[in-house]
């Protein structure tokens, strides 16, 4: 069911210009094979829905994800995290 | 065979309540250490379930088994070579499909295990339905129980599963096709290997190698480097993986897990369909907000300072008492019932030891209220925020949030700090934030800025310890930008990523345990080097120094004719600039290369005992009023700290200028007590204000303690080691010189 997003979305923008309040879709992480490998060993995985809990531009955000995870990554992982607006599956 | 004890490992994430678990079930039955040839700390613990003697075993908490931390190096090798007989997967209800991706891990190594559903409640409070049932079934039938740690809920069932444990067959973890084609390549290469044959001879063993090979995990490559071919195959099916799927295998084996996950929980778990906002959320909403997160965070550490500086003081007083009082009069009347009266040794018992010894024992209330707010911080889940708050102004240092933890558990010991820049993953981010460490000021500091700061400023106390805390962060700042701007330019951006658990109130098992393990630590420390340090010194000092003084003999010379003035007075000159240029002062510092505690210690001894006998004359009174008096002065103590504790808000908001609020006063410091401070009388004769204070930042800044610089070594080699220990001693002669210069120009000294 949940098969990988599409990573040609027209509508995609890097997690550090989300805000608190939105929840977006990861579509991919651009980076280093260790920074896939570390988000994904904390559960951050590509497809996955994401809220924005707090987070100012240059600073650090605060996410939630998989119900009652919270994670906080640095601005510049942020940048390198591309999102799109949350579109629910027609499964939920 | 003679001993049954059966090993047991609890294994888990960070943050899934593992040590509440650990602690739970061992009590106060457990054995803290180091793992072999690490730093990692080391947990075990016994637990006697019927007639069998368990043993536990707390492995580091670790998100994965990947290779990337020493953390998951040490979880990994345990289960594989000490093969415990069971492993407890600890997990979080709450973050259940994150939390089973190490399991799934755990699964592929085919290890006996239980699964602990911990932190039911706050599963139950969100309203997350976990089906053991179907979960124990989909994972080949092994135990699922559901716990609360600190309820201690679950934990009996647990202990009856651990008594009828009988290993069943775990299930195989299915990958993509792909992946199987290319693990099928490479089982006949692994088993052709007659080498790998011990540890990699069973099937599930092997396959659990090939998947390891084609993550690139580097310590297993290391260990098959011998075997070209092998190397080879696994180049050659990565490339395949590669090509086809324009992915890395380990992205992939990622993806299958997950995957893999999903089928086990489907159907298995129910949430409430709208990912709603929790209460921990709503409380970060205002801790961690982008304005008012750092005001309230410097509001905590402020209110943590007063607990410190302020409450402590009626209990130092009660300790000092005692030991002065009572305990001295008990030694000196000991001594003379068995003819020892007047000789040297009790001048080395009174003067070397009970008041070397006594002098740092006084600041045990200070410690405990120290470690015991830094351990509230940590278990209620706000010392993570921190590092979220202070990451934007870490990043300004070229450093990360994550080095802010270190940081921060220096203010409590600079040892632990040193070594827990572990957690940082890129290493010249930990050499640069262990070189900072110890710029953040100890508790072995503090009673060294409480002394003179009560003996020079009174009431103002408080201000020169919290611009000793402010000037080593200060220190600390420009050093970092020292090294990340000039020295390591080239360093590249850094990336923080953690974990915020929830915030939960701190349990009081959390809380004191760890509080305990640094007293007892202290007491050691008191018991074994101070007391060796404080004996040394008063041998050093009854010694007379050969051909400065013909009338000294051993125990009658002048302090200053003796070995240890004569040492201490060639260095003196190097101080004089800074204003301390004295022989006591001196050989304080010297001492406090040993340990931070012994500055004080020396200072005591040098200054406020003579030669000879210990010349105290012991009080009339019998053991019975002595005890009755500990008891009364305990209580009065008591009564002051709480009233001491309501004054934190008015102490805190009068520092708001322009405001007076009026301290609550019901009970007064008992006036005997400032005088019973004899060492603060000597002090203000020995050092002008203006030196003292010099004196104090040479003292936080000069190299932490033997025990901080063997802890560079270990961690980051002697060349880093000597780099720090010059660096310190440099920026600490050049700061206290600076202090004490500046202010003779501003006319205040």
């Amino acid at each position: 069911m949940s098969d990988k997003p599409d990573m040609y979305r027209a509508d995609t923008y890097p997690l550090n210009l989300a805000s608190p309040g939105d929840t977006v879709d990861l579509v991919a992480i651009r980076g280093g094979k260790r920074l896939h490998k570390r988000l994904a060993d904390l559960g951050l995985n590509v497809g996955m829905p994401v809220r924005i809990i707090q987070g100012v531009s240059g600073g650090p955000m605060l996410l939630a994800f998989k119900g009652d995870s919270r994670l906080a990554i640095g601005h510049g992982i942020a940048a390198k995290i591309v999102v799109a607006p949350h579109q629910p599956s027609p499964a939920d | 065979m003679a001993h049954n004890t059966l090993t047991v490992a609890l294994a888990g994430n960070p943050n899934s309540g593992k040590s509440t678990v650990f602690n739970a079930l061992t009590g106060a039955r457990q054995h803290v250490g180091n793992w072999p040839g690490k730093t990692v700390e080391k947990k075990e613990g016994s637990l006697r379930i019927g007639q069998r003697e368990y043993m536990l075993v707390d492995l580091p908490g670790t998100y994965s088994l990947n290779a990337f931390s020493p953390e998951e190096v040490i979880a990994r090798d345990f289960i594989l070579q000490e093969e415990p007989a069971v492993v407890v997967a600890v997990v979080d209800s709450a973050n259940l499909e994150r939390n089973l991706y190490l399991v799934v891990q755990l699964l592929e190594m085919h290890i006996p295990l239980i699964l602990l559903l911990n932190m039911a409640d706050v599963a139950d409070r969100r309203h997350i339905q976990i089906d053991r049932e179907k979960l124990s079934q989909r994972l080949g039938g092994i135990p699922v129980i559901s716990a609360v740690g600190p309820r201690e809920i679950g934990l009996e069932e647990l202990k009856t599963e651990l008594a009828e444990f009988v290993p069943r067959p775990a299930p195989s973890v299915p990958l993509a096709p792909i992946l199987e084609r290319e693990i099928a390549t490479l089982l006949p290469v692994i088993g052709a290997d007659t080498t790998l044959n011990g540890r990699y001879a069973s099937p599930w063993m092997s396959r659990w190698l090939a998947i390891k090979l084609l993550e690139a995990d580097e310590p297993l490559l290391a260990e098959v480097a011998h075997n070209p071919a092998l190397l080879a195959a696994v180049n050659e099916a990565t490339a395949r993986i590669q090509a086809e799927t324009e992915e890395d295998p380990d992205a992939l084996l990622a993806d299958s897990r997950y995957a893999f996950i999903t089928s086990l929980v489907r159907g298995a778990i129910t949430r409430p369909r709208a990912d709603a906002a929790t209460r921990s959320d709503r409380i970060d909403h205002i801790m961690t907000h982008a304005f008012w997160g750092i005001p309230i965070f410097l509001a905590i550490m402020l209110v943590v300072f007063q607990i410190t500086a302020n409450v402590s003081v009626p209990y130092m007083d009660w300790i000092n008492g005692v030991i002065s009082g009572p305990v001295t009069d008990w030694a000196l009347a000991l001594l003379a019932t068995i003819g020892l009266g007047g000789t040297w040794i009790e001048a080395l018992l009174v003067n070397g030891v009970i008041a070397g010894v006594g002098a740092v024992l006084v600041f045990v209330p200070p410690l405990l209220f120290l470690y015991l707010a830094l351990a509230i911080l940590e278990d209620s889940g706000y010392m993570a925020r921190a590092a979220f708050i202070m990451d934007r102004f870490m990043q300004r240092l070229g450093l990360h949030g994550k080095s802010f933890l270190p940081l921060l558990v220096g203010f409590g010991c600079n040892v632990p700090a040193v070594y827990a820049t572990r957690t940082l993953e890129n290493p010249l981010d930990r050499r640069i934030t262990g070189f900072l460490v110890s710029f953040m000021s100890c508790g072995a500091r503090l009673p060294i800025y409480l002394i003179f700061g009560a003996a020079f400023f009174g009431a103002a106390s408080g201000s020169l310890v919290f611009a000793m805390y402010l000037l080593g962060i200060v220190v600390a700042v420009l050093t970092s930008l020292l090294l990340t701007r000039v020295a390591f330019r080239d360093k590249p951006a850094p990336l923080f990523v953690m974990e915020l658990p929830p915030y939960h109130w701190p349990h009081w098992r959390n809380v004191l345990l760890p509080m305990w393990h640094r007293i007892r630590d202290f007491f050691t420390h008191a018991g074994t080097v101070i007391m060796a340090a404080s004996i040394a010194i008063w041998l050093l000092s009854a010694i007379p120094a050969p051909g400065v003084n013909p009338e000294g003999s051993f125990n009658d010379v002048p302090l200053e004719d003796s070995l240890f003035g004569a040492t201490s007075r060639l260095i003196a000159p190097v101080f004089a600039p800074a204003g301390f240029g004295t022989w006591e002062a001196s050989g304080a510092l010297v001492t406090g290369f040993v340990a931070k505690e012994a500055v004080i210690a020396t200072l005591n001894q040098l200054y406020t005992t003579s030669p000879g006998s210990a010349n105290i004359e012991p009080t009339a009174a019998t053991l019975g009023e002595d005890l009755v008096e500990i008891v009364v002065d305990f209580g009065r103590a008591t009564l002051l700290t709480a009233q001491e504790i309501v004054n934190i808000v008015p102490r805190t908001v009068n520092l708001l200028p322009g405001i007076e609020m009026p301290l609550l006063n019901i009970l007064n410091q008992p006036a005997e007590a400032e005088d019973s401070f004899a060492l603060q009388d000597a002090l203000r004769q020995a050092f002008t204000p203006l030196a003292a204070v010099a004196f104090n930042v040479f003292v936080l800044l000069y190299v932490p303690c033997m025990a901080t610089t063997a802890a560079l070594r270990h961690e980051f080699g002697t060349r880093w080691m000597l780099a720090q220990s010059g660096y310190t001693l440099l920026v600490a002669w050049l700061a206290a010189v600076l202090v004490y210069q500046g202010g003779r120009l501003l006319g205040l000294g």
